[in-house]
Formats: structure tokens, sequence, C-alpha cells
């Protein structure tokens, strides 16, 4: 065996003789803040987990004890939610992106080499001395680094099993020498007309170090007394070459930088805004010179930059259409002026314009003729809905957005929450007044922290100036908005659980009818739409419906944002017109598959399905795709090729899905779970004859009996790899993966191209290939554990997977 | 706005009130839905899904869903019935537990040795034996001579040594021929049919006791002067009391079977005569019967007579055949088994006209038990040693076997007969294998008026807002999500602590064996004192 890879210092601030906090005062605190009500539950158990990172019991039992908060409502709602923890967790905590790129990537090797390395027993998520807690995450959103994932605030990418023991030492290094964290989320406002540095500050571009290159200019500028803005703008679209930066000089074509670090920032600022005073010019040489002979490289500030005639940067937006995300790339997401200059609020301003009596049908008319359907998933007619909720008799009615977008793979609702609030609410504020509301509630991912931190920005700048409270804009009925964070349960998204989860409860659906619009939220009629769906109403009440339905296909109006990654060589954040075809979306934007043949698309997420390549020119609509047994979700698009397994693929969203299942009903609950076993048993070389007829069976049933969408849709990655790649299934029962992905069916061996360079010895992380110099190197096939790190490394290719 | 709605149901049309659900209306119209989350007075929780009817195309819980005018229900569908059945089946995967005891469905004559062992636990000596009489045709005979195979089922054997069933059995025994009892198995009424049995060895003896417990006028015709055939040899042998070889002879008589003693078939009386004169004929000939097949104008199979498995039908219609003559039987249990089965195909072919095998109940079936889960039983169990008769004439004194039968871990289920789980699945004819699945055999048996058994439970809910409705200090709660949600009291390990009010309201409304009553398990144990338990066999705790 190999000495520990990882020999990491004792456990520093742990000591074990640390005083018992005050329980009781600090529950009290806690529920001074949130509320006795059986309705701050969920927050008053957010603000416990917050303090002290997990849920003590005499905590609870101190809630159960002082407020109308039952002890059945705090354990049933805290162990139904993935947030809350029971035991303390670790000092650090590494989020390992489970999304589907990542999946694709190999994120499950990254875990379990993970474990492995920092000794975390199996069936626990944190070592022996409470060092690191291991908890995988839906989706982290960067799916053009995958495999990805987060230590604390820093985000990992591009990640190898061979690269861990250097990321982790890296990462305590990093912690010892940190400096004070600076937050990019200052308000600043734009001044019009001047120069600007544009760099996109999503929480994608984050994770890739956008917001230290934002400092870097930020400090370049100062130090260069440069006359130019250093400017926060939202989510730029192409992942695939952030982080980017626009140099944006009124009357001049903007150039972009792509791929930027830190390190170029002032070469970059020097290029395009000449310092003014000669002497700090000078100064400046002189630092570039003595640190080009210290660090023997070269500054390259030109190497990166590109502009809108760059074919590739064409074609990735030469087929787009930017409605929900019009814009984009060019707004302070937080500055509100900003956003009036652009059209911001005028949609709304029409809206109170017309007169009281006919405006919500007047509104409703507008959504309705524009053939606006829900950009959640199903696709439900956007104007029906709202017409259904104006209809209900009572002066009570609520507006929900719905941002708890989950699926692994699928993060367009985060970046339109990040880059657009003010859009947001103007398309909720204008449902509202369509359905006679008067409180409106954004459902947010705590996951999200960014995009929950904007939008409270957004509504506490509209509070200040009157806009929102007693008078919309100053002008109109009362709206107030708040926002409900979510826990951590996939299965909120579905609306009745979404409902149950802001009242505190469990979040389980129940059958509907009766449907929101008729009984809701305490409930009273509430109309629920996606927050993409309401980052279109402002454009199509300001361009008029017929300029939205002049868009798209027959009966799908209009654009889609769509996340796009996988093996494709331009991933991004795209938003196009409804019908364009799949092959052009991975061809035209994407730029085709990164290496070889792409073979199948991904649609939909845990409720969609493989579209394979050869009915890749079907139109994106929302009824071409359910024909083809996908859905189209709330977007998420990731290119599979060659090297993917589709059995695994349906067994990865399957696994979703059953670990997110509220387990209410036994079609969901059971099912899931035995579908599942039988894809497991299938992967791993156990199939049996029959397995794939009771997989179609059961997965039918399942679909036709589930209670809720989640369970409804949760065959559908299963049933649509079943129907396009038979022949991969049928190869696993024969004991084939084709792909080479299921570790049970393959091995590695050494080829005779091996030199016996020893480089795949030293690597492997089990010892399983003897150091043998200059000699063909063998691998003890009992030992391995095809974690590909030798496959990786070999510099001849004499690593082989049979 | 009127305040009915008219719908129709299979074709069927219905007038329900306003509100009322699909559930409700198709009730009014006799249409029988399964439900197992459903419970009057409680709002609908929709979580099992055994209530689906068709609606639109659209497969929804008829529980839930309200009758709306105009609506078309499909119920009574084949697609239903496959939906249906698919809950079921999904639900019995997760179930872990056994609605039949490992002994009672070993035992060939399927006594209920749990529910015995119970009554003997409480000393009520007397219901034990009418459970062995019961099931048993010849209780004497088994008491003496069965091999016991149910004690290689039983799961106490798995923790240190199995019941001693047999034992217990010759108790009962001899206790009622002791205190002078003849206790008879309850009776059909009379059938005006009449049947005779050929031979009077233990088959012939069984069957002419299942036929009489069924109501038919039975003969028993025999060669020999007093009937009991190979059971004579065992009394000679001295491996069965001679008295209680009597015991059962009277048992038989005292049940109405009419004994035609020095009767020989082909010699005396033939078998056309028989056929003649009785409605049915069982013939138990034993070892001989090979030679007799062709004489009396009957087939041969490999090993004996010919003559259906199960039912013992021979090629002539309303003439059966079993044991020794058919084929050799291993034990006499199994003898029994036969002949009790033969007379009660024999039942049905009298009283239908077709020969049914017995129906066996439907029971889920959890396999193999590990020790690490045995634990939890053993608080309902005397933490003692296997006793062994300390008398002589090895038989139980009566406290040596109420101290035996606390031994029992009671692994089977309280709500057999009663379980809604168990009867649609016998209903719907669902296959148990076709999904496989085994949680953790458990029961919470902690403290306080409830049992909890985890593995039986479907998560309906309904103790659950029963307990919220009786206003419980914890209450119980949904725990964690997904598959692994359970039901259990907030902070707390025992079920009974959120069940301090409503423990037998919840009870009574549990759908399965999940929730049951500690008094229905048995007494606690008798005082064992005089049994010092060895540290091998001690339960962890208290």
């Amino acid at each position: 065996m190999k000495p520990s890879v990882l020999d990491l210092p004792p456990a520093a601030g742990l000591a074990p003789s640390e005083a018992e906090p005050d329980w009781t005062r600090a529950a009290e605190e806690i529920l001074d803040q949130c509320g006795r009500d059986r309705k701050a539950l969920i927050p008053v158990l957010q603000a416990v987990q917050e303090r002290f990172g997990w849920l003590p019991e005499p905590v609870l039992r101190h809630i159960a004890a002082h407020s109308d908060i039952t002890p059945a409502a705090i354990v049933g709602v805290a162990t139904f939610y993935d947030m809350f923890r029971f035991r303390p967790a670790g000092r650090h905590t590494i989020r390992v992106c489970r999304g589907t790129a990542c999946h694709v990537a190999g994120a499950e090797r990254i875990e379990a080499e993970l474990r492995r390395l920092l000794k975390i027993p199996p069936g626990d998520d944190t070592d022996p001395e409470r060092r690191f807690t291991i908890e995988p995450v839906a989706c982290l959103g960067c799916c053009t680094l995958a495999p990805v994932m987060k230590i604390d605030e820093r985000t990992y990418g591009r990640l190898s099993p061979e690269k861990l023991p250097g990321v982790i030492r890296q990462f305590l290094a990093d912690e010892e020498t940190r400096a004070a964290r600076r937050s990019t989320e200052e308000p600043r406002r734009a001044a019009a007309g001047k120069p600007e540095i544009r760099v996109g500050l999503g929480s994608c571009c984050m994770a890739k170090g956008s917001g230290r290159l934002f400092h870097a200019l930020e400090d370049a500028v100062e130090r260069l007394e440069a006359d130019v803005a250093v400017k926060r703008v939202g989510c730029v679209g192409m992942c695939h070459r952030t982080p980017m930066v626009e140099i944006s000089v009124p009357g001049r074509e903007s150039v972009f930088y792509t791929g930027v670090s830190p390190d170029d920032a002032a070469a970059i600022v020097e290029r395009h805004f000449k310092p003014r005073d000669p002497l700090v010019r000078l100064t400046e040489g002189w630092r570039r010179f003595l640190d080009r002979l210290l660090n023997d490289e070269e500054a390259k500030p030109g190497e990166g930059a590109m502009d809108s005639a760059d074919p590739a940067v064409s074609r990735f937006l030469g087929r787009q259409a930017h409605i929900a995300t019009e814009h984009f790339g060019r707004l302070d997401p937080l500055d509100l002026e900003e956003y009036l200059a652009h059209e911001g609020f005028q949609a709304l301003g029409r809206c109170l314009e017309k007169e009281e009596t006919s405006r919500p049908a007047w509104i409703a008319d507008q959504i309705e003729a524009s053939g606006l359907r829900g950009r959640g998933g199903a696709g439900f007619p956007a104007g029906r809905k709202w017409r259904a909720v104006q209809a209900q008799p009572g002066p009570v009615k609520y507006v929900i957005c719905n941002g708890d977008e989950g699926d692994p793979g699928a993060f367009m609702d985060r970046m339109l929450l990040e880059s657009f609030p003010y859009r947001i609410i103007e398309g909720m504020a204008i449902a509202a007044l369509a359905v006679g509301a008067r409180e409106g509630i954004f459902y947010i991912r705590r996951e999200y922290p960014l995009a929950v931190h904007r939008v409270r920005a957004a509504i506490g700048e509209l509070e200040r100036r009157g806009w929102l409270g007693e008078r919309l804009l100053g002008k109109g009925p009362p709206l107030r908005i708040r926002i409900a964070e979510g826990a951590g349960a996939f299965v909120c998204g579905e609306e009745t659980a979404l409902i149950a989860s802001i009242e505190g409860r469990r979040g389980t659906p129940r059958l509907r009818p009766p449907f929101p619009a008729q009984s809701g939220l305490d409930g009273k009629p509430t109309l629920i739409n996606n927050v993409e769906t309401f980052a279109l109403v402002p454009w199509i009440i300001r361009r008029g419906p017929d300029r939205f339905a002049a868009i798209g296909s027959k009966n799908s109006k209009g654009t889609k944002v769509f996340a796009l990654a996988g093996a494709v060589k331009r991933g991004g954040l795209i938003e196009v017109p409804m019908g364009v075809t799949i092959r052009e979306i991975v061809e035209e934007i994407g730029g085709g598959a990164r290496e070889g043949r792409w073979k199948a698309v991904q649609i939909g997420g845990p409720s969609g399905g493989c579209v394979p390549e050869r009915l890749a020119d079907t139109p994106i609509d929302y009824d071409s795709l359910r024909e083809l047994g996908a859905i189209m979700g709330s977007g998420s698009l990731v290119v599979l090729d060659e090297r993917t397994c589709m059995v695994d693929i349906a067994r990865y969203f399957l696994r979703f899905t059953q670990d997110q299942s509220c387990g209410k009903c036994t079609f969901c609950r059971i099912g899931s779970k035995r579908m599942l076993e039988i894809l497991d048993r299938i992967c791993e070389g156990r199939g049996r004859s029959g397995d794939l007829e009771e997989l179609e069976q059961l997965g039918r049933q399942i679909s036709a009996g589930s209670l809720c969408g989640l369970g409804k849709t949760a065959p559908n990655p299963v049933l649509t790899t079943l129907r396009y790649f038979r022949d991969e299934y049928e190869a696993h029962l024969q004991g084939r993966c084709p792909a080479g992905k299921c570790t049970a069916l393959i091995r590695y061996v050494v080829t005779d191209r091996c030199v016996g360079c020893t480089l795949c010895a030293q690597h492997c992380p089990v010892g399983a290939i003897p150091m043998t110099p200059y000699r063909k190197h063998e691998i003890n096939d009992d030992l391995c554990t095809r974690c590909d790190t030798c496959r990786t490394v070999c510099p001849y290719e004499a690593v082989e997977i049979r | 706005m009127s305040s009915t709605v008219t719908l129709t149901i299979d074709g069927r049309t219905v007038e329900a009130p306003q509100g009322a659900t699909v559930l409700e209306a198709a009730r009014m119209l006799g249409v029988e839905i399964p439900t197992l989350c459903h419970f009057p007075g409680l709002p609908p929780s929709a979580s099992c899904l055994v209530c689906l009817v068709k609606i639109d195309g659209r497969m929804v819980p008829s529980c839930a869903t309200v009758a709306e005018e105009g609506m078309k229900v499909e119920s009574e569908t084949e697609e239903v019935f496959e939906a249906r059945r698919t809950a079921l089946e999904l639900l019995l995967s997760d179930h872990t537990g056994d609605c039949l005891a490992p002994c009672h469905r070993i035992c060939p004559a399927q006594l209920n040795i749990p529910l015995m062992l119970r009554h003997i636990q409480n000393g009520q000596v007397e219901k034990a034996l009418q459970t062995l009489c019961g099931a048993v045709s010849l209780p004497g005979a088994t008491a003496w001579l069965c091999p016991a195979p149910c004690e290689k089922g039983c799961r106490r054997g798995v923790w240190d040594a199995p019941t001693a069933i047999r034992d217990e059995e010759r108790f009962l025994v001899q206790t009622e021929l002791e205190k002078g009892w003849t206790v008879l198995p309850e009776k059909d009424p009379p059938l005006e049919r009449t049947a005779a049995v050929v031979g009077a060895g233990p088959t012939g003896l069984a069957a002419a006791w299942r036929l009489a417990r069924g109501g038919a006028r039975t003969v028993l015709f025999h060669r020999g002067e007093k009937g009991g055939g190979s059971l004579r040899a065992e009394t000679k042998r001295g491996t069965l009391p001679a008295e209680v070889l009597e015991h059962e002879l009277a048992r038989l008589r005292a049940l109405g079977v009419e004994f035609c003693p020095r009767t020989e078939l082909g010699k005396d009386v033939s078998l056309e005569a028989l056929r003649e004169e009785f409605d049915a004929v069982i013939l138990a000939l034993g070892p001989s019967g090979r030679e007799q097949a062709g004489r009396l104008g009957l087939a041969s199979g490999p090993a004996g007579l010919r003559a259906k498995p199960h039912t013992g039908e021979t090629d002539l219609p309303g003439v059966f055949a079993a044991g020794a003559a058919v084929k050799r039987t291993p034990h006499i249990a199994r003898t029994l088994a036969e002949g009790q089965n033969a007379g009660e195909a024999a039942i049905a072919w009298l009283r239908t006209g077709r020969a049914a095998a017995p129906a066996r109940p439907f029971s889920s079936m959890t396999g193999r038990v590990e020790r690490k889960e045995l634990p939890d039983f053993l608080r309902l169990a005397g933490r003692i040693p296997r006793v062994s008769p300390a008398s002589e004439t090895g038989v139980f004194r009566p406290a040596e076997a109420r101290a035996e039968a606390s031994r029992c871990l009671h692994c089977d289920c309280r709500s057999v007969g009663a379980c809604k789980l168990q009867r649609y699945a016998e209903q719907y004819g669902v296959n148990p294998k076709r999904f496989s699945g085994r949680q953790r055999m458990e029961i919470d048996a902690r403290r306080g008026e409830a049992l909890f058994e985890p593995g039986k439970c479907i998560l309906c809910g309904i103790c659950v807002q029963i307990a919220e409705r009786a206003r419980e200090e914890l209450g119980l709660t949904f725990i964690g999500r997904g598959f692994d949600v359970r039901i259990g009291a907030p902070f707390s390990d025992a079920i009974a602590d959120g069940l301090r009010r409503a423990a037998r309201e919840c009870v009574a409304a549990c759908p399965t064996g999940a929730l049951t009553l500690r008094e229905e398990t048995a007494v606690p144990p008798p005082s064992l004192d005089r049994f010092s338990p060895t540290p091998e066999n001690r339960a962890p705790d208290a």
C-alpha cells in the first residue's frame, strides 16, 4: 500500500471542552426573530441551522414548548428537507456536484476518491476529526467545468481523482493565508455615457473566478487611475468562455476578452485605458518588466480577445433571440436606474394606465394572445391559468414565483433571478394586477444564495422608492412581495408541494384538482408561474402579444432558455426561438461534439428523456418533445457522446428522482426504487431476462399511477433510453457495457504500447499497478477501482478499457 | 346548483350528493374499490393508490376525486385491476413481516401455533385445545409421533433454541385426557350428503374427520376390529400411548363418524356398491393400495394409485384416494394433511360438484431472519432457555408449559384476517415475487399499549392524523423523505411516547398489522424465577 496521500495536520479549534451553548437563549432569540406561528417553522429551522450548523435537540424542544409549532411538525419537516442536519458538520463543507454534466465526466469517481482520501467512513458524511463534510448537490451550475466541487466558497473544476490531494492541500494552505473576502455585491450606480469594463457576475461566472477578476480589474483601474468604471453585469451566457470581460466605450464597438484570469486584469485595463499620469505609466511599465523577469512569462492580453465578428461567437449568438434575457451581459442586475433606462417597468406602467375595472381582463387578453405557455416544464397555457385565478371570488389571492429549480444541469432560473431581478418582479406585479393578488412570494432554492440576495436587494430598493407595498409603482393597488427560501427538496418545484413548503409543512404534493388556482396557499386562489414565464411577461406587454406570437412554432410561442452542456464545444445559457431543431442547437450554437460523434441529447433533466441523434431534426417545442417521450422540462440540454452509457444515464436520472421522491405515494416511493434496483442490477452485470420488459411495464404504471408530476415523469429517462437505445441494455444483459462506463462490466488492461514509464503506477491511488520500470505494466484487477486515473495519465495511450 | 351529481361507473348510473367522492359514489352502487389510506372522517391522503379508477383516460385515486356531473368512471376493468394489483405488489415488496409465522406455514395441517402458544401462556388450556383440535385431525398422534418440522422453522431457534412446540401439544393432549374432555372442532351445518372412507389408518381417519366436520354423513369401512391402522403398531412399539389412540378414535365417533369394522374392500363390499350408496368415496388403503388399483379398476401412477395432487381425485368421478396408497408420506403430520386435504376436496365436490384443493391464505413471506433482528422481538418473549419436561412421563406440567410457551417470539401477525393488505392481496391475486425487497425486521415493543412494526407500515398516515386530532402531546409524524420515510414519535425512539391517549384508536384504524395491541400478543411472561437465564440466551436489555 502507498503511504497516505494526505497527511492532514490535526484539527485545530475543535476543542472538545468548548462550553455548551446556551440553547434556551438561542431558541428564544430565533423565535423572536422568526415568529412563533406554525407557518414560521421552516424559517425557524433555517435560523437554527444557520446558527449552529445543525439542529440541536434541546433547541428544537424549546421551540416546541414555546411556540405554536408541534414536536411532530418540527421533526416531520426537519427530516424532510436536505439542508437540515442532526449532527454537527465538519469545519469545511465539500459540495460535490452530481449534475448531469459532472456525472458524465466522472463525478462518482471524484466522490469516491474524496471519501477515501479524507477517511470518511462509509455511511457517514464527515471524517472522524470533523474537518470536512461531504455534501453531494444536485447541481452547482458550472456544467462547462465538469466535474466540479466546491469547498466552502471556493469552486474547483475539471477535477480528476489524481488532482484531489493537491486541491485539498491548496485549499488548506489558502485558508491560512486568506485575506478578508471582498464583496461584489456593493450597490453601484452606472454613469451614463462613460466607458465601462463589464464583468459577468452570475454565480457560475463567479465559480470560475469572475469575482476575483472583478476585484483585480478594480484594483488595476485604481492603480492606473484610468477613467473607466468596472461594472458588475448579469449572466453573459457563454459559460464555455468565462470569465469574460467586455470593454464598452460609447460610440465604439465592444471588445470582448474571454477566459480571462485576474493576472490579465492590469494588461487589459492598460491596453484600453492608458493611464493619464505619465509617472503612473512609467512605474507600471517597470513593475511589469520586473514581474516578467521574476515569473519568466509574458502577459498576453490579446490572446483571449474576441469580438462579435468571431465566427464561433456569431454562431453561438446567431440563432439566439433574447427576450427573457433581454440586454443580457449589459445590465447591472441591481441598478434600478439602468433597468428603467432600458424600458424597465414600462410594461407595468402601461398596465396601470388601464382602467381598473378592465385592467385584469386586458392583461389576461394580452397573455392569452401571446400564446405564452408556462416555462416550468409542462407548458400549461399561461393565459388560461391567469384567467382561472382571476375568475375566483374572494379578496385574498396570491402570486407565487416558482424559483425552486432543482434539475441537475438546469440553472436558467437562477441566472434570470441573478441577472434580471427587476424584470421578474415586474412580470410578477403584472400577474398580480391581472389576478387581483396583493401579495407575491418568491420561492427560491436556498442553494441559490446570490439569487436570493439580489432579489431581496431589488425588493428592498423598490420598497424604499414606495413602488412596492402600499401602492404599486407609487400609484397602483397595494402589492407586497416577500421571499420564501426552500430548504432542499426537489419535489417542492411541484406546485402543491411548494405551497405546502411555504405553509411550513413537509413538501408533499397532493392530488389536483383542486388546482392552486382554486385552492392554493392557505386555501386561497393562487397563481404559480415559473421564473422564466414571469421574465417574458414585460416584453410581451411592451411589444405586444403579436410580436411574441410571431416567434416560435404553431403551438409553442416565443423563446426558451436552455442550459447547454455536456460533450459539446460551446456550452452555456442560450435563449432560442421555439421550433429551432435540436441539431441547430447542438451543431450550430454548440459547435457539435467536443470530440468524436454525439449520439443523443438529454432534454428536460430527470423528467425528460434522451433523444437520439437520428431524431435531432425535430423542432423543439412542447408537443414534439412529448411525442419523442421527452419533455421540455425546465430546459437543461446535455449533449451525450459515444462514451456515455445510456443505461448508466437512465440510472443516473432515476437515482436522482428516486432520491428526491417525497415518499408519499406507492408508485413513486416504492416503484421508482424497484426500477432503480433493476437498473443497478443491469449495470452491475446481474441483469435477468425479463428485466427490460419489467422496466417498461412498471415504468408505464408509475407514469400512470403516481400522484404528482415528479412520479409521473420519473420513468421518462428509462423509457426513452429503452426505446432508442435498447441495444445498449441488451449488451449489458450479455455482460458488456459498450461505452465502457459501468465499472462492474469493464476492466483496465495495459497494451503493448506501454514503455514502462511508471506514470500509471505512480498515480494509481490504490496501488493496483506494481512499479516495474522499463517493463510493461500490469494492473491487478482485484485491487483496481476503475478510477480511470491510469488511462488519463498514460502518455502513450497504452491503457485500454475492455 | 343542483345538490346531486349524476355519473356513471362501469356504465351504471349513480346519483351522488354534491361533493361526494368517486369512491363514495361507487360504494353507493355496491362497486367495491379497495382502500388502505382512506379513513372516514379524515381528509384523504391519496397515498396508497390502491383505489385507482380510470376517468377520462387517466388513473386517479377515487378516494380524493370529487364526483362531477357526467363523469365516466371505469373501475371493474382489467386495466384498473392491473394498476391496483401493481400498487399492492409494490406495497408487499416493501412489507417485512409474515402474515403467518413460519411454524404455522410449515405445519402440514396449518395449525396456528403462535395462537395456540399464546393461549397456553395465558393459562387458557381449553382455548389452546380448541385451536389445536380445529386444525389437526388426530392431535394425539402428532403430539407423540410428529417430527415437528415446525420447530425447524421457529425463529426463536435463530437466537437460542426453537420453542418446544410438540411438547406443548403433548401437554395439551395429556391435559385433555386427564380432565376427561373430548374437544371437537367446529362443525359445518349438515350437508345432506354421504361419504364413505375406506381404511382406518391415519389417512382414513383424517379424511373421515374432515368429511364429518364438513357436515357429510361419514362411514368409515375398515378391515380390522378397532381401527387405527399403522398407529396400532406405534402403540405396540410404545411410541404412542394406547389410551391416546383410543381417545382419538373416540373423538372421531363423537364427531359423528360411523365406524364399519371387519369390512374389506373388494371382498366384503365392492367399490361399485360404495359409489352407488355414497355420494363420495375416499380410498385410504395404505401401502397395499398399489396392488389393489388394478383390481379396483383404477389406474396406477409411478408411486401408487393415480390421484391428482392436492385434491386426490382418481379417474372415477367422486372417488378420491390419499395417503400411502398414492405415495409414501414422510411423517404423520404429512399423512394427516393428505387425508384432511382429500376430505376437504371431497366436501367441495359434494357441495359444488367440483373438487377444489384447500385454499391457503395469502401470506407475505419474509424469509430468513438475522440474529441481530431478534432482540426487539425478545422483549415480547420469556428470556429463558428451552424448557424440557421434568417429569419422567415426558409431559410438561402446566407451569412448564406456560413458561415454554412464553418463549414464542410472536413473529406471526396479529392482524391476520383483519389486515386489508392481506385481504386485497388475495382478492387481486398478487404475485408477491414480482418485486423483491427486504427491510430490517423490527418491532417497537419498548413500552405502552401499542406495538409497532415499521416493516408492516404502508405510511398511510392515519395514525399521524388521529394522534393529532387527539391532541397528543408528542404525537406521531412522518420521519425522513422518500423511500426511507417512516412513522415515529418525535424526539423519541418509542412509538408509545407519541400515543399516550390514542393508541387504541390508532390500532383499530391501522389498515395492516403495523400497529397492534400488546395485550393481543400475550400476558407478560409468567414468573420465571426458577429458570435462570444463561448469558448467551439473555435478551440484551429489559
